[in-house]
């Protein structure tokens, strides 16, 4: 008797976790929402810069380290490690897109801050046996360069890219992983105040809007570059990022 | 009263044997250690036998309408499975109007052929080659049952029954076992493989190393499109789940057009645009991999740029300028050219290296592997 009652105890616990499995997590959705001058920027929609018109080819990006007071952990799965997650969409592929952060506990009320990029230690590794989700090869740039931490495409009055990664990285070769730290690791940190909502919004609008993008003038994280010179600290490279990039709500 | 723990184990037994049918040995992928597995198709599993199976059609000329030509007539072993023809001509005359891809490491291709954003599976593929009309290639259409009589012949019996159990022959056993011996052609020997991914420093030579460093650099841009261990961002593997899949306009055509209004590639191939109907996918087509890039000359989809050299020089000028010929106009105005193509300055030396580099991508095993090569005797 009291066999059979285990028995039932442990197929209601598999029941309990096969059925939480289907289910939406309540846990502090929180979903990453793309956004042009306060609307949502879709593969669909286009954006003026500086008097032209373009759309989005792509964007993805890595965010990583999220942190409340301690670090929050993320749920690995196709798209994320427990420190890492790769969002966004390429318009030319047949998926929604990426969006959901996939936290692994609930939000409390206060500061929130996680990280632009992958990890240094992360970030230059054999990327033949990377998993999940560094093994995807448009957003690596090299063994020795690391990953595109953010990388925006736009297509229409001209092809233009902004990629975001690690510069300056020394090593023997592009095949090798560097021996000392990248001079400009270009990890961005992002701080916001949490109190219960439900999307983080990355507005390009403030980033790009005044931009005169042209098909010479692609920013590939190189600070030598004046389309660098002038965007990279807009998001928040040595400096604090644009106002409204990035908001809670 | 079964206990739990002796409950789920006989659960699991019981999962376990269901799921047993007689098992094969699991295919044994020719990668080096640590490299992930392609994936395949769940309803075309890789098997020994059946790529053996497929490496027999692959090289039999029975294999088409007229017992003209074999897979093997345009996608030659000693050539990377590519052919050194600007395009290829059919079993019947028809001339193709793309250059012949070479067959390196397709088992990792996300999309197949120059430009199809949904064709992703060999045995799909394969019907174009086999039954297409329009060029008539291997031309088996109309005579079916001549060609399927053929494969009964000797040693198809005991292959057939090797791969699949019983003799019966059927063209989707024969596109499975071809699609199994093209999966099986993997190159990842070369001297660059063995530099960056077996550890081995001495592999390249000093001026290979300083051209693959431009190769992977900002300033030349290659890797944006040729990127990843297959030197083609069109890869997918077991472990890579998004999906992508890329097409790029490389700036050598901006013509008139008589069939499409506007300039842009010439009528006769606008790639990508084909299919989609979307103006901005002119031009567009899926990156090769450069792997073996030395061997399979000609290039570009319609084989239009004779040597590695001329590649090199088309990209330094950012596309290409035809001032002559039938499809005059400067392919680097073309509006859907990709920003990575954008031409580069680089001198003597650092042309020289890149060349090297792009040598160091040859796997002459690959190329002379018998287990690729044609298993018919000479005389048949």
């Amino acid at each position: 008797m009291q066999n059979s009652k285990q028995v039932i105890n442990y197929c209601a616990i598999f029941l309990l976790f096969a059925l939480s499995g289907c289910q939406p997590q309540h846990q502090a959705p929180l979903q990453l929402q793309l956004q042009w001058q306060g609307q949502p920027l879709r593969c669909d929609s286009d954006l003026t810069l500086a008097g032209q018109t373009f759309r989005l080819a792509q964007l993805q990006l890595f965010l990583s380290d999220f942190r409340q007071n301690q670090p929050v952990a993320l749920t690995p799965g196709p798209y994320s490690n427990d420190r890492l997650v790769l969002l966004g969409i390429d318009c030319q592929s047949n998926d929604a897109g990426q969006w959901q952060i996939p936290l692994a506990s609930a939000l409390t009320t206060g500061p929130l801050s996680f990280t632009v990029g992958v990890p240094a230690e992360l970030n230059h590794q054999n990327p033949l046996v990377a998993t999940a989700p560094l093994q995807q090869t448009d957003m690596h740039w090299s063994w020795q360069q690391g990953y595109k931490f953010l990388r925006l495409d736009l297509t229409g009055h001209a092809s233009w890219s902004l990629h975001l990664g690690s510069t300056g990285c020394k090593g023997p070769s592009v095949m090798r992983a560097p021996q000392s730290p990248c001079q400009q690791p270009n990890q961005l940190q992002v701080q916001l105040q949490y109190s219960g909502q439900q999307q983080l919004v990355l507005d390009l609008a403030p980033l790009l809007q005044d931009f005169g993008a042209s098909g010479d003038n692609s920013c590939m994280a190189d600070r030598q570059t004046r389309s660098c010179q002038q965007l990279l600290p807009r998001l928040g490279v040595d400096a604090s990022a644009v106002a409204g990039l990035w908001q809670l709500r | 009263m079964l206990k739990p723990a002796a409950l789920i184990t006989a659960a699991a037994l019981l999962m376990l044997l269901g799921s047993c049918t007689p098992a094969p040995q699991p295919y044994q992928w020719a990668l080096p250690e640590g490299f992930p597995k392609p994936a395949v198709p769940a309803d075309s599993p890789m098997s020994t036998a059946k790529a053996e199976l497929g490496r027999y059609l692959f090289y039999d000329k029975a294999l088409s309408g007229n017992g003209q030509q074999s897979c093997a007539s345009c996608h030659q072993q000693a050539t990377a499975f590519a052919e050194s023809s600007a395009v290829s001509t059919g079993s019947t005359g028809d001339k193709h109007r793309r250059n012949a891809l070479a067959l390196i490491n397709v088992a990792y291709n996300k999309t197949l052929t120059w430009a199809h954003p949904e064709l992703q599976q060999i045995e799909q593929q394969l019907l174009i080659p086999m039954f297409g009309e329009q060029p008539v290639e291997l031309g088996i259409s109309g005579h079916e049952a001549q060609v399927l009589q053929q494969l009964q012949r000797g040693p198809y019996p005991a292959l057939f029954e090797a791969a699949f159990g019983d003799e019966e022959v059927s063209f989707q056993r024969v596109t499975q076992a071809l699609a199994s011996f093209v999966r099986s052609l993997i190159s990842l020997q070369s001297p660059f493989d063995r530099y960056a991914y077996q550890g081995d420093d001495s592999a390249l030579t000093p001026e290979q190393i300083n051209g693959m460093n431009l190769f992977f650099s900002e300033r030349l841009e290659c890797h944006h499109c040729h990127g990843g261990f297959n030197f083609t961002q069109s890869t997918s593997h077991e472990k890579q789940p998004l999906d992508r899949r890329p097409f790029h306009n490389t700036g050598l055509y901006f013509t008139a057009r008589q069939q499409v209004e506007g300039q842009g590639y010439p009528d006769k191939d606008r790639g990508l645009a084909e299919l989609s109907m979307q103006a901005g996918d002119d031009g567009r087509f899926r990156a090769p991999t450069l792997r073996n890039i030395v061997l399979t000359a000609p290039y570009m989809h319609d084989g239009s740029v004779a040597t590695l050299e001329q590649v090199l020089d088309l990209y330094q000028q950012g596309g290409r300028n035809n001032t002559q010929g039938p499809w005059q106009g400067d392919g680097r105005l073309h509006p859907a050219k990709s920003n990575f193509v954008k031409g580069f300055d680089l001198t003597a030396e650092e042309r020289a290296a890149v060349l090297a580099f792009l040598h160091s991508l040859t796997d002459t095993h690959f190329v002379s592997n018998p287990a690729y090569a044609d298993p018919w005797p000479a005389q048949r």
